[in-house]
C-alpha cells in the first residue's frame, strides 16, 4: 500500500511580540456529505511557536477510510489558546491525488497566514488588557486573606464596626468624581487611560490656572 | 536581548521588554532574588553586573509610569500589598507596602534619610559588624544613582511651608526649636518623557509616579539591568515564592507560583540557584522563612512599624495640601536625628489624596462629611515614632503572615507628646481647629483642650487609627546565633548560600524613613557576596512544576499539549507491565526515598488528572481516582483499570501499539467488557515511569475525547495513597515512634486520599509549657483544642482528646510524619462506639441536657448489631481497618509536614 506522509509547514507572518503566540492550529479534512459521517476529519493539530511557525504531519490513513477519498481537502482552523474559540478558518486546499508511483512519499504543504487577517479577532477574544478592570476582584481577593490574619476577639467591636463603615463610606463617596468637584479636590492630573490618550500633557491644572 | 520582564498580565504597551508567561518554567541560575524592592533590585543589578546570571521573583505586577493614572481606586489595588488591606491582626495599624515591580520604592514619598549615627552605633553594640565608613560609601553610591537631592525652595508646597513656619515659631522648654529642615528626595530626569528633568510636583507619589521622575527601583536599577545587553538578568512578575528548598545547610532552589489578579494560580516556576536572597521586605520575608521552615523561632520576632498618627490644622485660607510634594519638610527636634537615644519621633509634613483622607479621619456621619468639606483648608503632618521592636510575625492557618503588634508604653507616650506639640504648633500659626487620628479626640477646638488629646492617647491608645509605611525587623541581624536570624553579611545562620537582605534584618527601628538605609545595606551585601563568591553545583530539581517527566503537576491543557508533541517511546512498551505481586513488597515493587520524599510503586500505575481547579477536574480528582495495572497474559499485555474508591469497577483491557490518525504511534487500550467496551484510551509512554493518556468514548479512531490524564510509578508524598501511608506507618524500618523533642514545632497536616491529597486540613503545635510537652491542634481553622500525649506501647505515639477518636503518629523523616485519626478497635459495628460516645459525651459535656440526649437516641437506629460496613465506603478519605481478630476501626489518615 502506498503511504503518503503530508507535512503542513505553516507560518503566521508579522508577529512581533508574544502577545499573539500559542494559537492552536487544527488541520481538517473537508469531507462531503455523502460520506458515511458528516464530520470533517481531524488530520492533526499543533501549537504555534513563538515566531508564529507551526508544523502538522499526518498520513493518508488519517482520512482515507472511504474508497472515494484519495486525497485530503485540507483546511486549517486557528483557535484561541485560552478559550478554544475559533479565530480563523482557511480556504480549502486541494491536494493532487495522482501520486501512486511510490510506496512512500512526503508531500510538503506550505501555508502562510498574514497576521492582519486574525489580529483583531485575537484582540477581541483575548482577556481584556484594561489593567484596572478587575480591581474589585483584587480587593475581594485581598480581603479573603485579611480574614485569615486578623484576630478580632481581642479588639473593640464598636471600633471595628466604625472602621468598616468608614471604609465603605470612603470608597463609595470619595472615589467618586462628583464628590471631588463638590469639595474642590483637584483630582488626577492625567486621563484614566493615559495610553489611549497619547497626546495628554504633563502640566498640572493648578499651574495652568495660575 | 535576553534581559526581560515576564508576567501573566496582558498589556498593549510596556516601557521595558515584557513577555507573557504561558507555561511552567524550570530555570537554572546563579542568583535567585525574591523581591524587587529597595534591596532586591539593587542586589539583582549589582550581582548581574558582576557576571552572575540573576533571576528576580516579584509577587506584584509590572506597571510602568503610563499605567499609573493617579486614581486611588485604580492604583492602590494594583500597587499596594493586599490591595491596601494590610493591617496588624487587631486592625489598628494600616501597613502600607508596595507589591509591584520596584516594591515600596514605587509608592513611597521619595524621602531619603541616611542611617543616623546613633543607630549605627546601637546596632554595632547589638552585634552588627558594619562600620560607619561602609555605610557612608554605600549611601554615597546609592544616592548618586537615584539622584538624592535636597528639595528646592520652589518644591515646598504650602503645607510644608506652614510646617516650617510652625517649627520656626515654636518654643519648647523656653527655646525656639532648631532642627527642622527640607527633606532630601530621589527625583530626577524621566526615562519616558525627556522633557521632564525632575519632580512634576503632582502630589500623587504614593500612587506611583506617572511621570517616571521619582527615581524608584523601577526606573533606575531595574531599568539599567534590563537595557544592559552584557548581563544575564530576568524578572518574573506576578510570581509568588512559595518555598525555599534546602538540604544540609545549602538552599538549592525556590518553588514559586504565578498568581493572577483574582488570586488564582496559573503556572509554576522552579528556580535552581547557587545563591538565594530573600528581599521581600519586613513581614513577607519572615513569612517565607517560616513557610520554608528556616531560621527557627527567632524568625518573625522583633518587628517595629514606625506607627504614625497625624494631626491636621484647619485654617481660614485655602492650603491645597494635595498640591505639590507631600513630604518635603521634617522637624527633627525630637527624634533620633537630633540625638535622642531611645524612642523619639519626627514630625513630617504629609498630605493624603481624598480617599485616603476620608479613611484616615476617624469621625462618622455628618461630622465626617463636614470635615471632608474642609479638605482644601487643612495642613497636615505625621508623628513618626521610633517604636520599640515589640511586634511579631506569625504564620496563619493558611500560611499568610499575621502581624501581632501592641504599642509599648514608650511609644504611646511619644505619640501623646508629639500630637500635643504638633497641635500647639498649628494653633500657634493660626489654626482654627485641630483634627487628629484619635477617635475620642478627633476635633480639638482650642489650645486649652490639647491636654484632653494627650489623655485620650494615653488612656485609650486603641482609639488611634495609625498608619505605618516602614515595617522593620523580624529577621534580626547580629552575630549571636541564639538571638538573630542572619549575620552581619545578611547570611542566614546555618546556611552557606541563603541571605535575607531588606528592612526585616534591622535590629531596631531606624527612626527615619528607611529606603536609603535598605538600599545601602543591599549595596554592602552585594559587594560582600561578589567578594566571597564560591561556585557550587546547581540542583537539578524540578520542584513541583509541570514537566514532561512529572505530568502529575500539569493542568489538563498542558497534559493534552504534551500528548500532542511527545513521541511514544516504542522501546519501552515492556515497562507498561507491573510487578507480578499485587501486594506491596517493600524494596521490590515499592520503595520510599526519604531524601526526595518520593514513592516508587510498581504494583500499578497511579493515575493523575490535571491540577486545574474547575469543578469537573476537581470532582474527577477527588472522586474519580484510579490506577491501571498491567501484566502478560495470553502472549499479550492485558490490564485492568480500577477506581480506588470502589470495589465494583474493574475494567479489563488489552494494550497494543497502533498508528492512530491525528496522534501517530500510540498504545491503544481496548476495553473488553460492557459497558467499558464503548470506550478506549490512547497512551504514550514517555519514560519507564511516566505515561500520558487520553480517554475516548465511542468507536476506536472516531471516539469523542473525554479527558487527558497521566500515570506514574513515581510520585511525591503529596500524592500518597492510603496503602502507601499504612506501609510507612506499619514499617519499623521506614518510620519510628517519635520522641517528644522530635515533634517540637509546627506541623501542617493534610488528609490522605487515594485520589488526591487534600489541601491543609489541620495544624499541630508541639511546645514545652512549664517543662512539659504541650500539644495544641487546629482543625479546619475552626476546631481548636489540646490533646494529651500517651504512649500505649513501644510503637505508638498517641494523642487523646475528649472525642471517640485519637491520633497515632509515626515519624518518617525529621520533616515528615504520618498519622491516623482513628477510633478504638472494636468487634462491634464500627459506627457503634462513635454513636455511643456521641450520646454519652456531647449532650452531657457540651449541652448538659438530658432531653437532648433523649432526642439524639434515634441515632441508635443507625447501627445494627452484626452488620459490618464494607471495607471501602466509596469515601476517598475514609480509613477502615480490620485486624486478625476481625475487629475494625474507622478514621482518617494524614501526613504531617513540618513548617
Amino acid at each position: 500500500m502506498c503511504v503518503t506522509i503530508y507535512s503542513i509547514k505553516g507560518e503566521i507572518t508579522g508577529i512581533k511580540t508574544d502577545f499573539f503566540t500559542k494559537l492552536k492550529i487544527q488541520a481538517m479534512d473537508s469531507d462531503q456529505q455523502f460520506f458515511e459521517d458528516y464530520n470533517d476529519d481531524l488530520l492533526g493539530s499543533a501549537w504555534t511557536n513563538s515566531d508564529g511557525s507551526f508544523k502538522i504531519t499526518f498520513d493518508n490513513s488519517t482520512f482515507s477510510d472511504n474508497w472515494l477519498e484519495k486525497s485530503p481537502e485540507i483546511y486549517l482552523i486557528l483557535r484561541s489558546s485560552e478559550t478554544g474559540q475559533i479565530i480563523y478558518k482557511t480556504e480549502v486546499i486541494k491536494i493532487d491525488a495522482n501520486r501512486k508511483n511510490k510506496t512512500t512519499e512526503v508531500i510538503e504543504i506550505p501555508i502562510t497566514i498574514p497576521l492582519d487577517l486574525i489580529e483583531n479577532k485575537i484582540r477581541l477574544l483575548s482577556t481584556s488588557t484594561d489593567i484596572y478592570s478587575n480591581n474589585s476582584q483584587r480587593i475581594l481577593s485581598a480581603f479573603s486573606s485579611l480574614g485569615d490574619v486578623t484576630t478580632l476577639n481581642n479588639s473593640n467591636a464598636a471600633r471595628n464596626f466604625q472602621l468598616l463603615t468608614s471604609s465603605i463610606n470612603a470608597w463609595v463617596n470619595y472615589t467618586n468624581e462628583s464628590t471631588w468637584k463638590r469639595i474642590g479636590y483637584d483630582g488626577p492630573q492625567v486621563p484614566r487611560y493615559p495610553l489611549k490618550s497619547p497626546d495628554h500633557n504633563h502640566r498640572l491644572t493648578w499651574e495652568l490656572t495660575q | 536581548m535576553t534581559n526581560c520582564i515576564y508576567g501573566i498580565e496582558k498589556f498593549e504597551h510596556r516601557t521595558e521588554n515584557y513577555k507573557l508567561i504561558n507555561s511552567d518554567i524550570v530555570c537554572d541560575v546563579d542568583v535567585c532574588i525574591i523581591g524587587s524592592g529597595a534591596a532586591g533590585a539593587i542586589l539583582g543589578t549589582k550581582l548581574a553586573e558582576s557576571g552572575k546570571s540573576v533571576v528576580i521573583l516579584e509577587k506584584g505586577g509590572y506597571y510602568d509610569g503610563e499605567s499609573m493614572n493617579q486614581r486611588e481606586a485604580d492604583m492602590i489595588p494594583l500597587l499596594w500589598k493586599n490591595a491596601g488591606a494590610n493591617f496588624t491582626s487587631n486592625l489598628r495599624i494600616a501597613i502600607a507596602q508596595g507589591s509591584c515591580l520596584g516594591g515600596s520604592t514605587v509608592i513611597n514619598d521619595a524621602v531619603c534619610f541616611r542611617i543616623p549615627q546613633i543607630v549605627i552605633e546601637q546596632w554595632q553594640r547589638m552585634g552588627v559588624v558594619i562600620t560607619t565608613d561602609e555605610w557612608d560609601k554605600a549611601n554615597d553610591e546609592v544616592s548618586e544613582r537615584i539622584n538624592v537631592k535636597e528639595v528646592t525652595e520652589d518644591e515646598l508646597n504650602t503645607n510644608a511651608k506652614k510646617l516650617r513656619e510652625a517649627c520656626g515659631k515654636f518654643l519648647y522648654q523656653g527655646n525656639l526649636i532648631q532642627h527642622h529642615y527640607k527633606n532630601r528626595r530621589n527625583c530626577g530626569p524621566s526615562i519616558s518623557d525627556k522633557s521632564l528633568k525632575s519632580c512634576v510636583k503632582c502630589g500623587f507619589c504614593h500612587l506611583g509616579c506617572h511621570y517616571d521622575t521619582k527615581q524608584s527601583m523601577l526606573v533606575t536599577y531595574i531599568h539599567d539591568a534590563l537595557v544592559n545587553e552584557k548581563i544575564n538578568y530576568k524578572v518574573y512578575c506576578n510570581c509568588r515564592a512559595d518555598l525555599i528548598t534546602s538540604e544540609n545547610g545549602i538552599a538549592d532552589g525556590v518553588n514559586a507560583t504565578f498568581v493572577d489578579s483574582n488570586g488564582l494560580e496559573t503556572y509554576r516556576i522552579r528556580i535552581n540557584a547557587k545563591v538565594i536572597i530573600v528581599s521581600t521586605g519586613a513581614i513577607a520575608s519572615s513569612n517565607l522563612l517560616q513557610k520554608s521552615n528556616i531560621g527557627g523561632n527567632n524568625v518573625g520576632m522583633g518587628l517595629a512599624l514606625h506607627p504614625a498618627p497625624f494631626v491636621m490644622g484647619l485654617f481660614d485660607e485655602e492650603i491645597h495640601g494635595n498640591r505639590g510634594i507631600p513630604m518635603s519638610y521634617t522637624c527633627h527636634e525630637f527624634g533620633v536625628t537630633n540625638g535622642v537615644q531611645k524612642g523619639g519621633f519626627l514630625i513630617e509634613s504629609i498630605f493624603l489624596p481624598i480617599f485616603q483622607m476620608a479613611l484616615a479621619i476617624p469621625s462618622m456621619g455628618l461630622d465626617h462629611k463636614r470635615m471632608m468639606q474642609n479638605y482644601n483648608r487643612y495642613t497636615m503632618a505625621g508623628i513618626m515614632s521610633r517604636d520599640d521592636s515589640v511586634g511579631k510575625v506569625l504564620i496563619s492557618y493558611n500560611g499568610n503572615p499575621k502581624v501581632i503588634y501592641n504599642l509599648s508604653e514608650q511609644t504611646i507616650e511619644d505619640m501623646a507628646r508629639g500630637m500635643s506639640i504638633l497641635s500647639r504648633m498649628w494653633f500657634n500659626i493660626g489654626a482654627k481647629a485641630i483634627i487628629t487620628s484619635h477617635i475620642d479626640a478627633y476635633e480639638i477646638g482650642t489650645k486649652a483642650d490639647i491636654p484632653k488629646l494627650k489623655d485620650a492617647v494615653r488612656n485609650n491608645p486603641d482609639g488611634l487609627m495609625l498608619g505605618s509605611a516602614h515595617p522593620q525587623g523580624g529577621n534580626r541581624m547580629g552575630e549571636n546565633e541564639n538571638e538573630c536570624v542572619v549575620d552581619s553579611n545578611c547570611k542566614v545562620f546555618g546556611f552557606d548560600n541563603l541571605y535575607v537582605c531588606d528592612a526585616s534584618v534591622f535590629p531596631t527601628a531606624l527612626g527615619v524613613n528607611p529606603q536609603l538605609t535598605v538600599m545601602a545595606l543591599a549595596t554592602i551585601t552585594a559587594n560582600k557576596i561578589i567578594k566571597n563568591w564560591k561556585s557550587q553545583d546547581i540542583s537539578k530539581s524540578l520542584g513541583n512544576i509541570c514537566h514532561i517527566t512529572q505530568p502529575r503537576y500539569c493542568k489538563t491543557e498542558q497534559i493534552s499539549e504534551q500528548f500532542a508533541v511527545v513521541d511514544h517511546n516504542e522501546k519501552l512498551l515492556q515497562s507498561l507491565v507491573n510487578s507480578d505481586e499485587d501486594k506491596i513488597i517493600v524494596g521490590k515493587n515499592w520503595k520510599f526515598n526519604p531524601k526526595t520524599l518520593q514513592i516508587y510503586n510498581n504494583i500499578y500505575w497511579k493515575g493523575f488528572y490535571g491540577r486545574d481547579v474547575d469543578a469537573i477536574t476537581t470532582a474527577l480528582r477527588y472522586f474519580g481516582g484510579f490506577y491501571k495495572r498491567f501484566g502478560y497474559k495470553n502472549n499479550r499485555i492485558e490490564g485492568v483499570t480500577h477506581p480506588f474508591e470502589t470495589q465494583v469497577i474493574n475494567a479489563k483491557s488489552i494494550a497494543s501499539e497502533k498508528q492512530v490518525p491525528g496522534y501517530g504511534k500510540v498504545v491503544h487500550l481496548e476495553y473488553q467488557d460492557f459497558p467499558f467496551s464503548n470506550a478506549y484510551d490512547l497512551l504514550k509512554i514517555v519514560d519507564e515511569n511516566t505515561i500520558l493518556g487520553k480517554a475516548f468514548l465511542g468507536q476506536f479512531g472516531r471516539g469523542r475525547e473525554l479527558f487527558s490524564f497521566s500515570m506514574s510509578k513515581i510520585y511525591d508524598v503529596d500524592f500518597l495513597t492510603k496503602q502507601d501511608l499504612l506501609t510507612l506507618f506499619n514499617s519499623d524500618e521506614l518510620s519510628h515512634k517519635p520522641n517528644e523533642k522530635e515533634l517540637i514545632g509546627k506541623w501542617e497536616g493534610m488528609l490522605v486520599s487515594d485520589s488526591s491529597l487534600s489541601p491543609r486540613s489541620q495544624m499541630f503545635y508541639f511546645d514545652y509549657e512549664d517543662g512539659e510537652i504541650d500539644m495544641r491542634y487546629s482543625f479546619a481553622n475552626m476546631l481548636h483544642g489540646r490533646s494529651d500525649i500517651t504512649i500505649t506501647d513501644n510503637s505508638i505515639f498517641r494523642l487523646d482528646d475528649q472525642t471517640p477518636f485519637h491520633d497515632e503518629i509515626r515519624m518518617v523523616t525529621p520533616e515528615f510524619a504520618v498519622g491516623l485519626w482513628i477510633s478504638e478497635w472494636s468487634s462491634r459495628n464500627i459506627l457503634e462506639p462513635i454513636i455511643q460516645d456521641l450520646l454519652r459525651y456531647y449532650p452531657i459535656k457540651i449541652l448538659n441536657s438530658d432531653s437532648l440526649k433523649d432526642k439524639l437516641s434515634f441515632l441508635k437506629n443507625f447501627y445494627l448489631p452484626g452488620i459490618r460496613l464494607p471495607k471501602e465506603l466509596g469515601l476517598s478519605f475514609l480509613q477502615v481497618e480490620e485486624n486478625e481478630q476481625k475487629e475494625t476501626r474507622i478514621g482518617l489518615s494524614y501526613i504531617l509536614m513540618r513548617i
